[in-house]
């Protein structure tokens, strides 16, 4: 009786975690989808380069810092994702890509759906070690690209932050991915500005969030074949 | 008190007879009171008994005692911290990288302790007080309500790992998947990167010394191909599952066994 007791309370409480952080997405035919789009601006940017202290013959001295790319005001690399998208659009099949080349993952930034898969390449003649967090703290996957050319795919298992460093010695490596619960989200581009398409119209939170000038939620209504417009400003 | 707590489960067992099948609110109601009550209060009093000094008493690895200091052999000094059961993240794992841990796992590392640290065996704690002791340690990270934990690997032992011929292929593997590059050319770790290494709460991480003494994963040979396999989470030792395959991580296996010199 106490196992049966004890299984009756784990179904309850499996059926609550489940059901509360996210729903499962579903992809479906969008009838009159609106868009959205703007430009994030803000500052202040950072240009500069980092300091290479290991393999130099194959990293070079220096490599660009990527955290602060801000032109004119225009912020490059903001990911802004639209929240609370249950059902809509299909999602991108082809699998997310990290590359270790020239001791820079690139990109810096990206967005990816939950569910989706990356690919982890190492296009160096060296070790790259690609150690990934999500929530700032938690080891998401922890892998070793010891030759050039290796390939390691992995499983986006959760919606977060992920933010990746190298453990081969490269202190200077980091890149940003924004795992969404949707494929609703956009990464702004060398002008700040991002579009989001195939939107089921209705009213949303959007979220538009900076690695070093932080984040803003804005809400925004869409309406059917129309483009919404949303300019945020970000500020450290 | 051991005893009351039997008695007190043995009640359960009486009370949910019954009331079974009148609601689902009894039932929970009855196991919370009877069942996982009596369990969860087993729990903390072992974990205050001896866990706490070492871990905290919220699990935060700031127990009383703190950090402990170790010598290594050649009078190398390193540093061994209680683990933070509030980051819900585990070392020495079956399952794969940035999973959590199985029970087995977890009931491994305290039944045996761990070498090297201060993490002692426990091999005369009772059954029902570890497995107490587990429920009370997975909650005070949320990582336990919100993931599941991962599923152990498979670990076949081929004939000819810790032989001298796998030892030899498992050289050039090492030199090749650049394990010397924390580790050191001839497993003393002290490889190149080593000034760098930190684990995820910002520590020194100091790579194994394989002529050093104990293995902290265990010391069989399929405890040295799983922590190859699935990494070390919270330090820098990486995963090898996806980047080498199952053959060349037991010739490893093998030369490793030969830098601790168990291999002629
Ligand atoms: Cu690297």
């Amino acid at each position: 009786m106490k196992n049966a007791s004890r299984f009756t309370m784990g179904a309850i409480a499996a059926l609550f975690l489940t059901a509360s952080p996210a729903l499962a997405y579903e992809a479906a035919e969008v009838k009159d989808g609106g868009s959205l789009s703007g430009t994030v601006t803000g500052g202040p940017g950072k240009a500069g380069t980092l300091k290479v202290t290991k393999n130099e013959d194959v990293c070079g001295k220096t490599v660009a810092d990527e955290s602060g790319k801000v032109k004119e005001n225009k912020i490059e690399g903001a990911v802004v994702t639209i929240q609370g998208i249950a059902k809509g659009k299909k999602a991108d099949t082809k699998p997310a890509v990290l590359d270790n080349a020239q001791c820079v993952f690139h990109p810096h930034v990206q967005a990816a759906m939950v569910g989706s898969k990356i690919d982890i390449l190492n296009s160096d003649p060296i070790l790259h070690n690609s150690h990934a967090y999500i929530g700032g703290k938690i080891t998401t996957f922890n892998v070793a690209l010891p030759t050039k050319g290796q390939k390691v795919t992995k499983d986006l298992k959760k919606a977060g932050l992920m933010d990746v460093k190298c453990d081969a010695g490269h202190t200077w490596m980091k890149a940003w991915i924004v795992v969404h619960d949707s494929p609703y989200y956009a990464v702004t581009d060398a002008k700040g500005s991002f579009k989001i398409d195939n939107v089921p119209p209705g009213k949303y939170k959007v979220k538009v969030w900076h690695e070093t000038l932080g984040e803003t939620e804005k809400e925004v209504t869409i309406a059917a074949k129309a483009d919404a417009k949303l300019d945020a400003a970000l500020k450290k | 008190m051991r005893s009351i707590a039997k008695r007190e489960r043995g009640r359960g067992v009486c009370l949910g007879l019954g009331i079974a099948g009148i609601t689902v609110w009894t039932l929970f109601a009855g196991a919370d009171a009877f069942g996982a009550g009596s369990e969860a209060d087993l729990g903390k009093k072992v974990y205050a008994s001896r866990c706490g000094i070492c871990h905290g008493d919220k699990g935060d690895g700031k127990g009383l005692v703190g950090i402990i200091h170790r010598v290594e052999k050649r009078g190398l000094t390193w540093v061994s911290y209680p683990r933070d059961f509030t980051a819900g993240i585990f070392k020495f794992r079956s399952t794969m990288t940035g999973e959590l841990p199985t029970d087995a796992d977890l009931e491994r590392v305290i039944r045996n302790g761990i070498p090297r640290s201060g993490m002692p065996s426990h091999i005369d704690v009772p059954a029902n007080e570890i497995k107490a002791v587990m429920a009370y340690i997975k909650a005070f990270s949320p990582r336990w309500k919100q993931d599941k934990p991962g599923k152990s690997i498979a670990i076949k032992k081929p004939a000819e790992a810790g032989s001298s011929a796998s030892a030899a292929k498992g050289e050039k593997i090492w030199k090749d998947m650049k394990c010397w590059e924390c580790h050191g050319e001839k497993g003393l770790g002290d490889g190149p990167s080593v000034a760098t290494l930190k684990d995820d709460w910002g520590d020194p991480s100091v790579p194994f010394d394989f002529t050093s003494g104990a293995l902290k994963g265990g010391p069989d040979i399929e405890d040295i191909y799983r922590t190859f396999t699935t990494g070390v989470d919270g330090t820098p030792m990486p995963s090898y599952a996806d980047s080498l395959g199952e053959a060349d991580r037991w010739h490893l296996v093998s030369y490793s066994l030969k830098m601790m010199g168990k291999v002629k």
